[in-house]
């Protein structure tokens, strides 16, 4: 069953064409990702499905209700984490939560909830005295109030030290597998690799693919990449006569390096190692890497990955 | 339920909030303490010097009426014009004041052929002296003038009277003070929490929840009511225990009347909020609009000296029938049935900045 549907979204804002007659469906059940660069239209499509923005055209709908027809209902059921979200300066955790909570007209146990994140004991913290990862991680929590069924995550580990990343992805899959559908956004290839079940890659306000994260990457003509470091620099065209290979790229590094993108490892090692003897330079260091969303994204757009 | 927590959450935001307590709470207090004591009644006294030229029982009756105002100190021994004259460039008396010959006119009885003009000097470099003389004098002429039309044996009744409505100028500022105290918490401090609530997207958060913004924005209206409430109260209690002001008027009628001109500077704290779009673009605009409001309404000093132009204008500010009324109530306790054409503006301007408030402020950036 489709938790969220987009049927033919476009958002302008003046002439600049935000998201440009997107469509797709979440599951039930799923950790959905929204992968793409700042300014891509991530943002914009999530909050014209919180009916938090009026679409230009196209409908959007949550739980089978409108988000715009029927926002009220919607807003019942789904919990909002917002992009770099801030609460009352003035207000704690605790009375934080059991505020938010009265606007759904429910109650909440503040401790337990608090305890899932490990912000327990700033309970009776303010916000603003909590680290950036405990600002994330309580922005979250707060999205958690009515207990809803879909959660909206915009850019939830933007910001975050690699381990207070990865301990919030722990906590999103948590939250996941206590059933509730999740949609996120976020500009990390690693973060919709390792987290999203499906993801969307979203480009200019167009969804360029969408597909499990192993299906996109496997749908790569580069599958590999080989990053090949020598000694002394040579002739980026060098590269050009390994076997299968697919494009070069010379990295600026304290040592030479150049990134070669293949089809198969195996078929493009030895030539390599061949066209390197000819050229007579000492080899430093070779790596071989699978390739990862952001050579799907390369691939697709032709643009880097990067903030 | 939602309202109730709403609003004690507002009310924890603006109390554990410093910088809203100092412009709430501490800064009009200050102001009070400041003018009290730059102390503008000179040792609660201005010294004149009376020149009776007339020489009658009416004018040595009258002499002696305002001896008896504690506040005027007379000056005996000044008997000339030219001596009176002298003695105000030297600084010695604050007004000189002159009964004319004409005023024999004035038979005992109380019977009167022709307006007697009074002369008064004063010294240009201690108007704000000048202008509690003068508003003494334009009282003890009124008295006189409605005395003498009515009731025959007017002397001993208006020394009584005079003596019970003697206003002293923290009487005239407290009401001033409270109208400054209201206008800024109104327009600056909303302005500025409602804008840094939708820079911190905290509206928005609220947006994506099933409250209605109106419950927010009422609970918010109400917490800010409760603060005026408490600083009105302050500054009443600090301006009649610390520095002489006496409220003559009825208490409810007054506290009635501050939350209800509150509302309409709350309103144009939310029409700011809609202008602008970062809190300290807020509280400049907000600056701007109620700084010369503040001067030109007459929180601090009568607006009688401004150009007849200008004082046209401002007599449609929102905070100038505002403080009329407080001033009426708290000094002269006039009854709200007497209050009628300020009311009207003040209803006026609550039912305007309301419409427009409506219409700009939106919970939305965009």
């Amino acid at each position: 069953m489709a938790v969220i549907r987009v049927e033919h979204l476009t958002k302008r804002f003046g002439t600049l064409v935000a998201i440009d007659d997107i469509s797709f469906e979440v599951e039930q059940g799923e950790i959905f990702g929204m992968l793409g660069p700042n300014g891509a239209g991530k943002t914009t499509t999530l909050e014209v499905i919180e009916g938090l923005q009026e679409p230009t055209s196209g409908r959007t709908w949550v739980l089978g209700c409108d988000s715009h027809r029927e926002s009220k209902k919607v807003k019942q059921k789904i919990g909002i984490q917002l992009q770099a979200s801030a609460y009352f300066d003035f207000l704690t955790l605790a009375e934080i939560l059991d505020l938010f909570a009265s606007f759904y007209r429910t109650k909440v146990d503040v401790d337990q909830l608090l305890s899932i994140v490990g912000l327990l004991e700033k309970k009776n913290s303010l916000v603003k005295h909590l680290s950036g990862g405990q600002k994330q991680r309580f922005s979250i929590v707060a999205s958690l109030v009515n207990d809803p069924e879909v959660v909206f995550l915009d850019e939830p580990t933007t910001g975050l030290d690699p381990q207070a990343r990865r301990h919030l992805w722990d906590f999103i899959r948590e939250i996941n597998a206590k059933g509730k559908t999740v949609i996120l956004t976020t500009h990390y290839m690693e973060e919709a690799q390792l987290l999203c079940d499906r993801v969307a890659i979203i480009d200019l306000g167009v969804i360029v693919a969408l597909d499990t994260p192993t299906n996109l990457v496997h749908g790569l003509k580069s599958s590999y990449r080989i990053n090949v470091i020598t000694e002394k620099p040579l002739p980026a065209s060098a590269f050009q006569a390994v076997e299968g290979v697919l494009s070069v790229q010379e990295i600026r590094d304290h040592a030479p390096k150049y990134q070669l993108r293949v089809t198969k490892a195996l078929d493009s090692l030895p030539s390599l190692l061949k066209v390197i003897e000819a050229e007579k330079i000492p080899l430093e260091d070779i790596e071989v890497l699978p390739a990862n969303l952001e050579d799907v994204f390369l691939e697709l757009t032709g643009k880097e990955l990067r903030d | 339920m939602t309202y109730l927590k709403l609003f004690i959450a507002s009310l924890k935001i603006i109390f554990r909030d410093r910088l809203t307590l100092f412009w709430g709470l501490a800064f009009p207090v200050m102001f009070i303490v400041i003018f009290g004591l730059f102390n503008f009644e000179g040792g609660g006294t201005a010294r004149l010097a009376i020149i009776d030229q007339a020489g009658t029982d009416v004018s040595k009756q009258l002499i002696a009426a305002m001896r008896q105002i504690k506040y005027f100190q007379l000056h005996d021994d000044i008997t000339s014009e030219a001596a009176a004259k002298r003695a105000l460039k030297d600084g010695k008396i604050e007004a000189a004041i002159i009964i004319p010959e004409s005023f024999r006119a004035l038979g005992s009885d109380g019977t009167l052929s022709e307006t007697i003009e009074f002369t008064v000097y004063y010294d240009k470099a201690n108007l704000i002296e000048y202008e509690l003389v003068r508003s003494a004098l334009n009282q003890l002429v009124n008295e006189l003038n409605l005395k003498l039309i009515g009731v025959p044996r007017l002397f001993a009744l208006k020394e009584e009277s005079l003596e019970a409505r003697t206003v002293k100028y923290m009487d005239f500022l407290l009401p001033g003070i409270m109208g400054m105290g209201l206008m800024f918490n109104g327009i600056i401090l909303i302005a500025v929490d409602m804008t840094r609530y939708r820079e911190q997207r905290i509206l928005k958060r609220i947006r994506g929840t099933p409250l209605p913004p109106r419950t927010f924005i009422i609970s918010q209206v109400l917490a800010y009511l409760v603060l005026v409430f408490l600083q009105a109260s302050l500054i009443i209690l600090v301006g009649t225990s610390f520095f002489g002001a006496t409220i003559h008027g009825n208490l409810v009628n007054l506290y009635a009347l501050t939350l209800v001109g509150t509302l309409i500077f709350l309103n144009l704290g939310f029409v700011v909020a809609g202008w602008s779009r970062t809190a300290s673009g807020a509280s400049g605009l907000a600056q701007v609009i109620s700084m010369p409001m503040l001067f030109l309404s007459g929180a601090f000093f009568s607006t009688d000296n401004l150009p007849t132009a200008v004082h046209s204008v401002v007599q449609f500010l929102p905070l100038t029938p505002l403080l009329k009324a407080l001033r009426a109530i708290s000094i002269n306790d006039a009854p709200l049935t007497s209050l009628g054409p300020e009311l009207l503006y003040i209803g006026l301007w609550l039912a305007i900045t309301f419409f427009v408030a409506a219409q700009v402020f939106k919970f939305r950036a965009d």
